[in-house]
């Protein structure tokens, strides 16, 4: 039986998964090396909502790297589907709102998950305009009215 | 417990502490806290040019990230690692540049690439001379103070500014 590992969200709710699915993120797994996850592993900044996502990429994402282990004689078109599988699988998995794919992107980039913080990030940013941007990120707009005109007229390639 | 990477230093806020937030209405939350720093930088170095530069409008900050030495060396280093194959078309008086990825994502054997820039020419007789770091530099046969001379002329592809050399 594999060994399995205690995560502990911020709520306090223990979520056990298997070694492998906690091996997906870097933090996680310099823990490990280390021996120092016996007991759990309190994750005093994620909430079992951002959890339960997490751990459900990683597992996804666990399962399909050995689905490609097994398939890896025969690479054909079956292969390809596959790779096309879990990039649908991606996309429909950060169709969440807002805050949760904020929440979503802060626990990647301290887990350090590198497939979930570039999901997330260009998720965060597609399609979205400064405004927007400004208002998603808390962001104070510190330019005067003529700063902003001028920086946008330097940048006006950009908004063609 | 060790948590390597969170090496930031104390002007940076490291915000991971205050996420389970009093929430109502799921959709009506909001994001509870400013985005660490870092995290700045690895959205940022995601994004393609143009929305690099429209994110130089978002505030003083997000600019002077965005202008440092030390972004534009990992935006480079980042995007010299999805490599791009670019393509260029002279059509009546206009360059055009297309890019198209260098591995596309799935087995089709048809890619659309993905139009970039067009800058007009006026001379005859181009010739593309190397590429260095993203800019291009291109030659053509101008004519300039009466006589034919070859005049180069750099661009860059990914911003839309050709840069005349000389003026």
């Amino acid at each position: 039986m594999s060994k399995k590992i205690i995560f502990e969200s911020s709520e306090g709710e223990s979520f056990e998964v298997d070694e492998a699915v906690a091996l997906e993120c870097q933090t996680i797994k310099n823990m490990i090396e280390d021996d120092c996850t016996d007991g759990g592993i309190p994750l005093a900044n994620v909430n079992s909502a951002t959890l339960t996502k997490v751990i459900d990429y990683c597992k996804k994402h666990v399962e399909a790297a050995a689905a490609a282990e097994a398939n890896a004689g025969d690479k054909d078109i079956y292969g390809a589907n596959k790779d096309i599988e879990l990039k649908t699988w991606d996309e429909e998995f950060v169709k969440v709102d807002q805050p949760l794919l904020f929440d979503l992107m802060l626990a990647a980039n301290f887990l350090i998950i590198p497939g979930l913080l570039d999901l997330t990030c260009k998720t965060m940013m597609r399609g979205k305009t400064v405004l927007q941007i400004r208002e998603i990120f808390h962001i104070k707009k510190d330019y005067t009215d003529a700063e902003e005109a001028e920086v946008r007229k330097e940048n006006a390639w950009a908004f063609e | 417990m060790k948590l390597r990477r969170l090496n930031l230093s104390n002007d940076v806020p490291t915000s991971f502490s205050c996420i389970s937030r009093s929430s109502t209405a799921f959709n009506e939350r909001e994001n509870s806290e400013p985005i660490p720093h870092d995290l700045i930088y690895e959205l940022l170095l995601r994004l393609p040019a143009k929305s690099i530069a429209r994110s130089r409008c978002l505030s003083k900050l997000w600019a002077s990230i965005l202008r440092s030495h030390d972004f534009t060396e990992l935006f480079l280093t980042r995007s010299s690692t999805r490599q791009k194959l670019l393509f260029f078309c002279l059509k009546d008086h206009d360059f055009f540049f297309f890019t198209a990825p260098k591995n596309p994502d799935n087995n089709s054997s048809l890619v659309v690439p993905d139009y970039h820039m067009k800058f007009p020419f006026v001379g005859i007789g181009f010739q593309i001379c190397g590429h260095v770091r993203g800019l291009v530099c291109l030659t053509h046969l101008r004519t300039v103070k009466g006589g034919k001379h070859t005049v180069p002329e750099i661009c860059n592809p990914s911003t839309d500014n050709p840069y005349l050399y000389p003026k």
